[in-house]
């Protein structure tokens, strides 16, 4: 039995081994990358190779020259590619939407194919996300008016009613009025939807954490609380027992808050003793209308709880949310030392 | 005895028990697999279901009695695990079931839960058409019937499914002599959600009867019986509609397909609301795989960009602050190594196999990447199983020696062509595709690009090696 185990026991050290070395590889591979891009983007990389160049192209009488020089021009084609690559990140950086030229595989294509790629860079929280492309062509006989080709769009992004407003197909030539199209403002718009709709996703996600935040905060105090009277009971049972504590406590912690439509426009809203809301957002990310209910019947309270006044931004629910926890919880603290 | 009967304009109550001599009931439950009903039981008998689907319970011994039911639901439990522990055939558990310990009749709910249970099963059960959800142009001016087919092209709005809603708008839309049942589902690991529709054609809406005091009549009204099902996908405006599936052999044909119209009418004007109407276009989709189905009319980037375009669609990093220079696929650095592999076995197999080949095989991976990207994998679970194209392109035509192709087609003589049809079909049409361009037998440079799935149809018409009525476009 043992001389049976032991062979798997070594097998399986062995592909652990391999599989770390193997790691070790990778990330190694990626260290030459990034040095050899350091390298080859620095301005006297080129300088230095490009003199080198010459001398070797002066004492020609060496064997070696004719392949060291092949070397030399792989070597400085790549420096361009890198030199381009370098530029279109730039670009890319700095400027929300880029374009480029794209060729239609498809031997059937329009305009033989030619197509204008646009892309469009997205940010969220901090880091660049895989942009969005749209792909236009010019499928119309005798007319230079473009059309959406492909795109990679999500369909919460209104893109057709977009591109039939900035981008209509030509009108017959008799027609008394001639469609128009605009790319510049179709872009504008498309990204202004883009960057809008990552907007309120991220501070509907802001929402969540902060009300989550809340409910844990919420539940340590309760903790400390019942420390005293009693040792025992974790943390979920700390949540059920502030809900318990009379109405003000609320203990109503929103326990659930997520987006309700494809747009992210609406925000549904659940509080731990069975209220639910619905928040619903204008395209900027403020409050239109929202609506709390408690058994069925409308809850103003919450509502005023959740939003006053001017603020009428859904920031400032975030923030109201994670403050009004606070101070709520401590209330609770005192009003169950008073009855203790 | 004197119940009364009332007709009403309800749903129906998912406590509503159908007699288990009906075809419906032994349809649904025969079809499941033993593993499958044994735990279907057993989630009938959990706490939140426990209401909507009791078994019999009873305390005294009935010798006559075949399937003698248990005194406790903790026996009755315990006895179905011990059923689960050992061996045996499925007809004991389906028997036990229908016989024994639910003998007056299933709910609709479970039988709406058995119904589900089968399509977990079996991913592929149903075919499903892909339908889009169009807004509506609202003229306040006109008459509500004279506009209503106005597709409000220039709308920015998206539409939004609130299920409940939902559910009690489309209920008004069902005639007043069928009565229907709904079950909510979501399907595991799938972003979409699911809605049963249970129609009957009765205008009661109590119980039909159970056991002893079934009278033929009403055991017609359950066979009557029609199931569909509808599946928003979450987050993008499509619905998928599956085929209509009666319970006995009579309803099918014409009539079915009249219901279905029904349907695809009601559910429209259920998604709509004041001041905000839509309307259903169908998208030329039709498959039996849902997870392909999402790919291509879902909640991701992938609608418009199929085929070769999906390497702009996938899940791939692409941050400009990444100066690393990206490398081109197929090259030496690039991990694909399927495909490396391949090629290496290939030239296993022929020891002797020139440069020239090898060149040519390369070229072939390296085109059929051009055109499908990373689409179309054999083994990437997104297979549509048929696709229908009909050719509209005018016959090329040789006139007075020189070859010349007819470019105006659409008046004059020359603009014969023949009908020639295409079916493909297969698990996977569009990675048989692909593999026969990686293995050169098409050229990956000429085919024509509804091959590769791009135009996002499976059914079409293809003029001009493009398919109709998209300027060769999906979009």
């Amino acid at each position: 039995m043992t001389s049976e185990a032991e062979p798997n026991e070594i097998g399986q050290e062995l592909d652990y081994e391999i599989e770390d070395l193997q790691s070790q590889i990778a990330t190694l591979k990626r260290h030459l990358k990034i040095h050899a891009t350091t390298i080859l983007s620095a301005d006297s990389t080129r300088q230095l190779l490009l003199r080198h160049r010459e001398t070797l192209e002066e004492d020609s009488l060496f064997v070696s020259s004719e392949t060291s020089s092949a070397v030399h021009d792989k070597v400085l084609s790549r420096i361009d590619a890198q030199h381009a690559h370098d530029q279109q990140c730039l670009y890319r950086t700095g400027a929300a939407v880029t374009t480029f030229k794209v060729r239609d595989p498809d031997p059937n294509a329009v305009d033989n194919g030619s197509v204008l790629g646009l892309r469009f860079e997205v940010m969220s929280k901090t880091r660049f996300l895989r942009p969005y492309y749209v792909m236009l062509n010019r499928p119309y006989p005798e007319s230079r008016h473009l059309r959406v080709h492909r795109h990679t769009v999500p369909p919460c992004i209104p893109l057709p009613g977009l591109a039939a407003r900035y981008l209509p197909a030509p009108s017959p030539p008799d027609a008394t009025h001639q469609a128009k199209q605009d790319l510049l403002r179709f872009v504008r718009h498309v990204r202004r939807e883009i960057v809008r709709y990552h907007n309120r996703a991220a501070v509907i996600g802001d929402l969540a954490e902060a009300a989550a935040a809340a409910a844990a905060r919420g539940a340590a105090g309760g903790d400390e609380e019942r420390g005293r009277e009693r040792r025992e009971g974790d943390e979920e049972e700390g949540d059920e027992e502030g809900e318990g504590e009379g109405e003000e406590a609320g203990a109503g912690t929103l326990v659930d808050v997520r987006a309700a439509d494809p747009q992210a426009k609406q925000v549904s809203l659940a509080w731990a003793d069975g209220r639910t809301g619905r928040l619903v957002m204008d395209d900027d990310g403020g409050v239109d209308k929202v609506v709390v209910f408690r058994y069925d019947e409308q809850d103003g309270e919450t509502r005023r709880e959740l939003v006053t006044g001017e603020d009428r931004r859904l920031e400032d629910v975030v923030r109201r949310v994670g403050w009004s926890t606070k101070t709520r919880t401590r209330t609770t603290s005192r009003q169950s030392r008073a009855a203790s | 005895m004197s119940r009364l009967s009332v007709p009403t304009s309800g749903r129906l109550s998912p406590t509503v028990r159908i007699s288990n001599s009906t075809v419906v009931v032994q349809k649904v439950i025969n079809r499941l697999s033993r593993q499958a009903l044994l735990s279907l039981a057993l989630d009938w008998m959990d706490e939140p279901n426990r209401a909507l689907c009791a078994p019999l319970l009873q305390d005294y011994d009935d010798p006559n009695d075949f399937y003698p039911p248990v005194s406790s639901l903790a026996k009755l439990r315990e006895l179905y695990r011990d059923m689960e522990t050992r061996k045996g055939s499925k007809k004991e558990v389906s028997d036990r079931i229908l016989e024994g310990d639910w003998r007056h009749g299933l709910s609709l709910y479970q039988l709406a839960m058995a119904d589900v249970r089968y399509l977990h099963e079996h991913p592929t059960w149903q075919k499903w058409m892909v339908y889009r959800i169009l807004p509506l142009a609202i003229n306040p001016d006109l008459d509500t019937e004279a506009d209503a087919s106005e597709v409000d092209h220039e709308s920015l709005s998206v539409s939004r499914l609130h299920p409940s809603s939902f559910l009690k708008n489309l209920q008004s839309q069902v005639l007043p002599d069928t009565k229907a049942h709904y079950h909510l589902h979501r399907l595991p690991e799938l972003r979409l959600l699911l809605i049963r529709v249970f129609l009957i054609d009765t205008p009661y809406s109590n119980n039909l009867p159970s056991g002893n005091g079934s009278s033929s009549a009403d055991a017609t009204h359950a066979d009557t019986s029609r199931t569909l099902y509808i599946v928003f996908p979450d987050g993008a405006p499509f619905v998928y509609i599956s085929k209509i599936q009666g319970a006995s052999a009579s309803s099918g044909g014409a009539d079915s397909k009249l219901f279905r119209n029904l349907v695809t009418d009601s559910i429209p004007k259920a998604l709509s609301r004041p001041r905000e109407r839509y309307t259903l276009k169908y998208t030329n989709i039709q498959g039996k795989n849902l997870q392909a189905l999402l790919s291509m009319k879902g909640a991701g980037r992938g609608n418009a960009a199929d085929g070769g375009w999906s390497m702009y669609a996938d899940k791939r990093k692409e941050s400009p602050l990444d100066t690393l220079l990206p490398t081109p696929p197929l090259s030496e650095d690039s991990s694909d190594d399927v495909i490396l592999e391949n090629l290496k076995r290939g030239t296993k197999r022929k020891s002797h196999i020139d440069v020239a080949e090898e060149q040519c095989i390369r070229k072939a991976r390296r085109s059929a990447q051009a055109r499908f990207g990373n689409s179309a994998r054999p083994e990437d679970g997104r297979g549509v199983e048929r696709v229908d194209i009909s050719m509209r392109d005018p016959f090329k035509t040789r006139r007075a020696g020189e070859r010349q192709i007819a470019e105006h087609d659409t008046e004059g003589l020359s603009s014969w062509a023949p009908e020639v049809k295409l079916t493909f079909r297969g698990p996977h049409v569009f990675a048989g595709m692909r593999l026969l361009v990686e293995n050169g037998i098409i050229n990956g440079q000429r085919m024509p690009g509804w091959l590769t799935g791009e135009e996002g149809v499976t059914v079409g018409e293809v003029r001009h090696g493009r398919v109709q009525g998209h300027y060769g476009s999906g979009f």
